[in-house]
């Protein structure tokens, strides 16, 4: 089924919910999407960032994606990630996954998550969307992410789409939407190579710079894995979706008071987001294991700041 | 240092955002702008905006622009609009509603009613798929991709975009109404024609020697000498008491020797206009200027309330670059 927009909104960058054998934690899983889908407008699933996606085995995404998909029952669009190491392997992800949606077919909303410059140069990469979004019937959101090219250490490597390929890119109708991060001055000049294409949307794949100015798409959020609700109410006010709540006499200060919670979150969980929060989640018992990916690197402390800031601030 | 730099980094990012909210409008206009100026150009109504909030103020600002410039506009508060301003909107008019999001509650409410009374409905906003935009007969589209107030705190790049928008519109209407440096003078009777329309005509009026004038009982030729020497292009008729009793212009003159050939020796009497136009002493020039225009006529007698003649006024001397010559000082 071929979306015609993305959703705007939240996008909640979800952690994979792991078992001590290193399984999809089943009970976790729909714990945390039972808490998290009542406030997302979508969910990104097996990221390469919070979804821990490049230590997921294809048995464990197929797995996370059959899950997932049997809880959300279409509410909310699916995001996906398929990007693998190479073109071959971002491939045979896509095909698979794809069977396994169509095996159950799943009638919700599915967007392919591809971050291209993880396994592509810029050079040829409209012929290989061509190719690519022949093979599903499902639309695609590209992730710019500069710094997550970088982890691959190639030199010489641009890790930035340009500016003149991504014009040529948005002439492809299943291209949906583009998740951004780096500089202002670029997002603009992705903005205008995407002008012809209203329906597109650029969502910040930066929560600090949607907290300072935000896009009007929306936000792929790592926070909401822990404070949903306080990122909803932001990300609506944000995009001037509660009107009607700023005639509340302290409708501002309470929206200011949140923003502020969400920064002082971050800096807390900002070094190592996966490890941090899934700690917190399984402290407040809604996952049962912080195991995770050998991709992720162990974050030990004394005492988890993070789930104490959540139990003083109350935050749900 | 280190403070100021940030400061000034973040207003230069904000500065970009809304600069950018601007361009990408340029790309977006498209024949929805057209058909909303031929519908505004084809109007006998008004163009009212309406909005709340923010949106409502940019909306003042436009209908100030538009109303400065040629377009009667007004504003429609959408709150006081249902506690009986609604009265000031006819089936002729336009209403211009503005919303970035284009779900306010207070707006979205009167548009049912908006549209049982007639009005043509134009939507500035940044969601095709909302109420707004789907209930209006034209959508402009002035959205824009992110906003440089944190938290939705205070709309910014989208209140810039609208009013930037409304400017395009206020612009292109000028363009296509010939509006000119006269009409522009008219309605900004601030600064020194705004001194100039409010004072009183019998301070700037031409009298005395000045005055063109000929009795009842002279001559055509005698009259055309007067008109002549006096260079109004026109003279004033009267009679012993200076009654005014007509007026003779150059006009008069040319379809007088059309019809009679030789005139020299006929009397004015003959040839004038015997219920000439004229105004009071005590009125203001602005009055003297409107009535002049809509009479298509360039000389003025001014008369007191026995229609003495006090006085003539040439309607290049009230609107002309030059100061008034004040009476005494000629």
């Amino acid at each position: 089924m071929e979306s015609n927009k993305a959703p705007k909104g939240l996008i909640v960058d979800l952690i994979t919910p792991l078992d001590d054998k290193g399984d999809i934690d089943n009970g976790g899983l729909g714990s945390l999407l039972k808490r998290v889908l009542p406030y997302a407008d979508a969910i990104l699933l097996a990221s390469p960032q919070m979804g821990e996606g490049s230590g997921l085995s294809l048995t464990l995404k197929t797995e996370l994606l059959k899950k997932a998909a049997a809880f959300i029952q279409g509410r909310i669009p699916i995001f996906f990630w398929i990007s693998g190491d190479s073109v071959e392997n971002t491939e045979k992800t896509l095909a698979l996954l794809e069977d396994l949606l169509k095996s159950y077919s799943y009638k919700g909303e599915v967007f392919w998550f591809d971050s291209p410059l993880y396994y592509h140069s810029n050079r040829g990469l409209y012929d290989h969307y061509q190719d690519l979004t022949l093979n599903t019937k499902y639309p695609f959101v590209l992730y710019n992410d500069p710094g997550l090219v970088n982890l691959l250490e190639r030199p010489l490597k641009r890790c930035n789409i340009r500016t003149s390929i991504l014009k040529n890119l948005a002439e492809i109708g299943k291209i949906k939407a583009l998740i951004f991060r780096g500089s202002l001055t670029r997002v603009n000049n992705y903005q205008k190579a995407l002008n012809r294409r209203p329906d597109v949307r650029v969502y910040d794949g930066d929560e600090d710079r949607f907290l300072e100015y935000p896009s009007m798409s929306g936000v792929l959020s790592i926070g909401a894995n822990i404070a949903p609700r306080i990122w909803s109410n932001v990300t609506k006010a944000s995009l001037g979706m509660l009107e009607e709540d700023r005639e509340k006499g302290d409708y501002l200060h309470q929206i200011w008071e949140m923003g502020k919670l969400l920064k002082d979150l971050k800096t807390i969980y900002n070094p190592n987001p996966v490890w941090t929060i899934k700690k917190s989640l399984v402290d407040l018992n809604i996952i049962g294991f912080h195991a995770c990916t050998s991709a992720t690197q162990p974050y030990y402390e004394k005492d988890n700041i993070l789930t104490g800031f959540i139990s003083t601030h109350a935050i749900d | 240092m280190g403070r100021v730099s940030r400061l000034i980094q973040q207003a230069r990012e904000v500065l970009q955002i809304e600069a950018q909210g601007i361009l990408d409008l340029i790309e977006r206009i498209g024949p929805e702008f057209e058909q909303a100026v031929e519908m505004i150009l084809d109007s006998k109504g008004r163009v009212i905006f309406t909005g709340i909030g923010k949106s409502g103020l940019v909306g003042r600002k436009i209908m100030a622009t538009l109303n400065s410039t040629g377009t009667p506009s007004l504003f429609l508060h959408p709150v006081e609009a249902v506690h009986g301003d609604l009265g000031m909107v006819t089936a002729d008019d336009i209403v211009i509603a503005i919303s970035n999001s284009g779900y306010t509650r207070e707006l979205v409410n009167i548009l049912p009613i908006l549209k049982n009374l007639g009005v043509k409905l134009i939507a500035f906003c940044g969601d095709p798929e909302s109420p707004l935009a789907k209930e209006s007969h034209l959508f402009i589209n002035v959205g824009v991709e992110r906003e440089a107030c944190p938290l939705g705190l205070a709309p910014t790049t989208s209140t810039t975009a609208a009013l930037a928008m409304g400017d395009a519109l206020a612009v292109v209407l000028i363009n296509r109404k010939q509006f000119n440096r006269k009409d522009f003078k008219r309605f900004h009777p601030g600064g020194s024609l705004g001194d100039r329309l409010s004072i009183k005509i019998k301070e700037v009026m031409f009298t005395g020697d000045r005055i063109p004038l000929v009795a009842i009982d002279q001559t055509v030729m005698e009259t055309i000498f007067e008109v002549d020497k006096k260079k109004l292009g026109a003279s004033l008729v009267v009679d012993n008491s200076l009654i005014l009793l007509g007026i003779v212009t150059d006009g008069d003159i040319r379809r007088a020797l059309l019809h009679w050939k030789d005139i020299a020796g006929l009397e004015v009497a003959k040839i004038m206009s015997k219920s000439p136009k004229m105004i009071d002493e005590e009125k203001k020039v602005s009055e003297a200027v409107t009535l002049m225009e809509h009479n298509a006529i360039s000389v003025l007698p001014v008369v007191d309330k026995l229609k003495r003649v006090k006085g003539i006024v040439h309607l290049h001397e009230l609107l002309g670059g030059k100061e008034f010559r004040v009476n005494g000082i000629q």
